[in-house]
């Protein structure tokens, strides 16, 4: 007989966990699950649902961190102010993320768990090198970096009775934009996106990083993007200035793949995107 | 013409408040006692031999049969006959055990519940032996497998006019492009799904959201080998079909368990089953070569159209006769041939798609016609009106005659309203560096119904009760486009009597009368249209002659107006009921008429449109800013519909142009099976679609109409890459132009 267990407190999450098997699935907002049940036709599986625990579903700050619930809906992120003030580049990515329905329902912690290579909240994630926190069935609680927690390919590094609780994000005066490219406008699946983060100057930039998405399992670092840009003015880029850097990355990313010689271009329209976005 | 009441009317769509407030009942919603679900299992090899062990799926609990070729009747039909005197190649058996493309039948899974019909299919082990496929085109001419009969090629023939050969010596310039268009999946809401059951008067029953229900009946009767007499088919409301539905892919294998079974059965599909294992659009591959003279006279053209047909033979022949003789009724060419050779490939067969040829034919024609207009720098609005066809012209191969088209009228009046030839001459000052804008224009042809190649007729059964209210009987489907609607304005217009009063029905074979054709081929308006009419004018008469003849009246005295009847000079009115009573009372008859009415014509319908993009050079993005519809329709019956149907057609349309296909890889396996992959254009990215309407009477169809539905997703396509091509001075002739296509039409001219 299947089990359906929606925990309400840390304490019955941990119980939860402690009886979870191979036929037990996390779920959250279930916008990935639900289509992978249907996809590899598994049936008569066990569910703990998190979403009935409402420590998951808060967006809190410290002086240093914005704390946010692994269940918060991109949703609710997308209309929180504390977010939009910290990390805008998470609020492009979960603008644009899917349709609304989907946005509705899924959340920041399970895309991270879900570690899929079109993944858009990750990118901005690795870019502010961002923590979760993990709970596993003893109530014992550990921080540990985003990018180790995704392995990509719709694979993580969590134990499979651990649970994501929180993703934690410094607080910093960083600027950032994400964007992406996908088949169409809205509601797609991201062929390439990217994520910039920098801190401006007298409009100097002086600190960058910069992060591409979909061209491998997970969010690379693309550091002779990030080189281009330092210590030039925000405002006299253009996205030809870095031509060069970009396809670069991009052909030492995906060197056999023949979606590089589109994604080299779609890459310079991104970049373009995202440089007038951080001029806001 | 006296006045009209109802028709030219938006009268609001009878379905509409069931609709709007989840009351109606799709085939999903029904129960029956002791009702079975049953779901296909789908081959998941291009080409391979079927061998199935299906005893661990027989043990779960709830599963009521599981069937295979062993167990079905081995009788072939072909599902796109919709007529016993079809005369079509008939190649498909209910399940097979040789599938033929990813997507073919091989078994029916029938059990208590979805769930357990699921488990049970994921429980089934199925062996491929594999044969070597062919896929696309250029394989299949090749013929180094041959996957039927002694050659891939299903069906070859041309159409010819003139001398072209001649003609093409004597041209100034001849004008050569080729190109490809997609298989494309119709993206109705509701999956397909069909319910079948033995009812109280022992008709095996199948209820199916069909376009041609005396089809399934006929296919149903004769693979089972059942009389036609005892199989009743039900058109079910539908949840759009677009050509999809119109073939019998689920019916007779869904009734053969409801009849080896006894109990009733849904066989329903998901998304994915519904895109690999029903009909396509046909991809094709079009050479074009046309000759002009420097002053902008087409002389002669000559098409090759190489058509993929998939796996079984469905309308192979059909389709590539519908893309040829429509190029011979768009522009006056004297001299022209065209070849279509149809080819079979283990991928999904061919089927209607909104317009049945007619986006292929003008995918790439028209885009030719823009290059030899830029050939000899002429508009190519201009270049058109040059060689549109005009009223009255006759087709040069002897087809139907074209009839009353204002084709040119279309382009005359869209020109205006576009601002045609300052947008043609300015847009390039908006040009930035990223982005490039464009116009472009295209025109196209559909047709009327069926009448010069198949057998066009319908019946109607039409009856006013004795409280004056009409029953219509007549084999319509309405395909969620307000067919019932625009018969019901026919019926109370023709009647003259208030439209609440007229009930139409749709096709139940044990209600309706036959129809020979079923709704396809543009053919409902227009066709079935006119027989409404021609009832309508003859029960009314009907009414008036009684009224004479009970009261003694000279017809010339007597007038019928909004469902009554009366003396000239007489307070006394009797409703059209009064008179049905007073009929039956004193001369033992009904107030009824049968009327068999066979289409008197088949005339061409035209349409323009007008469309403005913005391209990404970067991305390769474009966003059609601006689209213009330009239709000559000779009549709206219900003009709010007639818009419906051309902004719902310039939706499909722009997805050929931009984004739609069934991406098949090149071993035959499909990668595009579900919407997150298979890309609809979706509401951000739609622009407004502006319609405009000519309507100035086409003589042989009902009150003027004629048809718009298949039309209205024919010319955006083109007129949007024509669009592109000038925004970018490329020559894109690849369906769809996706961002990938466009940044290499781009880094080409590099």
């Amino acid at each position: 007989m299947a089990r359906f267990e929606a925990p309400c407190t840390i304490e019955e999450l941990c119980n939860s966990l402690k009886n979870k098997d191979n036929n037990t699935y996390i779920i959250a907002g279930g916008t990935d699950l639900i289509i992978h049940f249907n996809k590899k036709g598994i049936f008569g599986y066990n569910i703990i649902d998190l979403t009935k625990l409402k420590e998951l579903k808060e967006i809190n700050e410290t002086d240093e961190e914005i704390i946010i619930g692994s269940c918060v809906t991109m949703t609710e992120i997308e209309n929180n102010p504390l977010i939009n003030a910290h990390v805008p580049a998470l609020i492009d990515a979960v603008y644009n993320l899917g349709s609304q329905q989907i946005r509705n329902k899924a959340t920041i912690g399970g895309n991270v768990a879900n570690s899929s290579q079109s993944g858009d909240t990750i990118p901005v994630l690795f870019a502010y090198d961002a923590n979760v926190e993990i709970i596993d069935p003893l109530g014992n609680r550990r921080i540990e970096k985003v990018e180790n927690v995704v392995e990509g390919l719709e694979k993580n590094n969590l134990n499979f009775d651990e649970v994501i609780t929180k993703i934690i994000i410094k607080k910093n005066n960083a600027k950032s934009a994400f964007s992406k490219i996908g088949s169409r406008k809205a509601v797609t699946i991201s062929k390439l996106n990217c994520c910039v983060k920098i801190k401006i100057n007298n409009n100097i930039i002086e600190d960058s990083v910069v992060y591409l998405g979909a061209v491998g399992p997970k969010p690379i670092r693309a550091k002779s993007i990030e080189e281009k840009i330092l210590n030039k003015n925000i405002n006299n880029i253009v996205s030809a200035d870095i031509h060069d850097a970009i396809y670069m990355e991009i052909e030492n990313a995906i060197p056999n793949r023949t979606s590089k010689h589109y994604k080299k271009s779609a890459a310079e329209g991104l970049i373009d995107d995202i440089l007038n976005k951080l001029r806001r | 013409m006296e006045e009209l009441k109802y028709v030219g009317k938006s009268i609001i769509k009878d379905d509409t408040y069931d609709k709007a407030t989840g009351k109606t009942k799709f085939i999903c919603d029904m129960k029956r006692h002791n009702m079975l679900y049953a779901k296909l299992v789908l081959s998941e090899k291009p080409h391979a031999e079927i061998e199935m062990d299906k005893s661990e799926a027989l043990n779960i609990e709830g599963i009521e049969a599981v069937y295979t070729y062993d167990d079905i009747p081995h009788v072939l039909y072909n599902s796109h006959e919709w007529f016993a005197g079809g005369n079509q190649y008939k190649d498909e058996y209910l399940l097979c055990n040789r599938a033929r493309f990813v997507g073919d039948r091989i078994a029916l899974v029938v059990g208590k519940s979805k769930r357990v019909v699921e488990e049970a299919i994921s429980k089934l082990s199925i062996g491929y032996k594999e044969l070597e496929s062919v896929v696309g085109i250029k394989q299949a001419k090749e013929n180094k497998a041959i996957i039927k009969n002694d050659s891939n090629v299903a069906f070859s023939k041309s159409i010819n006019c003139g001398d072209y050969e001649e003609e093409f010596k004597k041209a100034d310039y001849i004008i050569k492009d080729s190109g490809k268009t997609q298989k494309i999946h119709h993206s109705a809401i509701e999956p397909h799904i069909c319910l079948s059951e033995i009812d109280e008067h022992g008709s095996l029953v199948v209820w199916s959201p069909c376009q041609t229900a005396f089809q399934i009946q006929y296919h149903v009767a004769s693979v089972l080998n059942i009389p036609f007499n005892k199989v009743r088919v039900i058109k079910a409301v539908m949840g759009g079909s677009f050509g999809g539905k119109g073939q019998t892919v689920l019916e007779p294998i869904c009734a053969f368990a409801a009849y080896t079974l006894n109990r009733p059965v849904m066989l329903y599909m998901d998304r994915k089953d519904a895109i690999l294992g029903t009909r396509s659009r046909n991809a094709t591959e079009i050479s074009v070569e046309t000759a002009i003279s420097k002053e902008g006279k087409i002389l002669a053209r000559k098409i090759i159209a190489d058509i993929d047909g998939g796996a079984y033979h469905t309308n192979s022949t059909a389709v590539a006769m519908a893309i040829g003789k429509k190029l011979f009724r768009m522009y006056d060419i004297q001299n022209q041939y065209f070849q279509g050779n149809s080819y079979y490939t283990n991928t999904i067969p061919g089927g209607a798609c909104r317009g049945y040829g007619s986006p292929q034919a003008h995918a790439i024609t028209e885009i030719n016609i823009d290059n030899a207009a830029k050939k000899i720098r002429m508009d190519p609005c201009e270049f058109r009106l040059n060689n549109l066809v005009k009223e009255g012209a006759k087709d040069p191969t002897g087809g139907t005659d074209i009839g009353n088209t204002k084709i040119r009228q279309c382009v005359i009046n869209g020109m205006e309203d576009f601002d045609w030839k300052n947008k043609r001459q300015n847009i390039k000052t908006k040009d930035t560096d990223r982005y490039a804008y464009g116009v472009g224009m295209a025109c196209a042809v559909h047709g009327n119904g069926y009448m010069g190649a198949y057998p066009d007729f319908s019946n109607v059964d039409m009856s006013i009760f004795a409280d004056g209210s009409v029953l219509v009987k007549i084999g319509i489907h309405d395909q969620g486009c307000g067919t019932v609607t625009t018969m019901q304005q026919i019926a109370a217009e023709s009647l003259d009597i208030n439209v609440d009063k007229v009930r139409v029905l749709e096709v139940d074979t044990l209600a309706t009368p036959y129809d020979s054709a079923g709704t396809q081929a543009s053919r409902v308006t227009f066709v079935c249209g006119g027989a409404v009419k021609s009832a309508g004018e003859n029960l009314r008469k009907k009414v008036i002659d009684s009224f004479c003849k009970l009261k003694g009246y000279s017809e010339d005295d007597v007038i019928a107006s909004n469902g009554f009847v009366y003396q000239k000079n007489s307070d006394k009115k009797y409703s059209y009921g009064d008179v049905a009573v007073e009929l039956e009372t004193k001369h033992s008859q009904s107030m009824s008429v049968f009327e068999r009415y066979e289409s008197p014509a088949n005339p061409a319908t035209h349409a323009a449109s007008f469309a403005e993009v913005k391209v990404d050079k970067y991305t390769g993005y474009v966003e059609v800013i601006d689209l213009l519809a330009v239709h000559d329709i000779g009549k709206s019956i219900n003009p709010q519909i007639v818009e419906g149907q051309i902004q719902g057609g310039a939706h499909m349309s722009l997805g050929m142009a931009l984004l739609e296909e069934i991406d098949i890889d090149k071993n035959g396996y499909v990668k595009s099976t579900n919407f997150s992959k298979y890309h609809l254009l979706n509401a951000p990215q739609m622009p407004e679609v502006r319609v405009m309407t000519i309507e100035e009477n086409e003589p042989f169809g009902p009150y003027g109409a004629k048809s718009v539905g298949e039309l209205a997703a024919v010319a955006p396509a083109p007129a949007v890459l024509n669009a592109i091509n000038f925004a970018l001075d490329t020559n894109i002739t690849i369906y769809p132009a996706t961002p990938e296509v466009v940044m290499n039409a781009i880094s080409n001219k590099k």
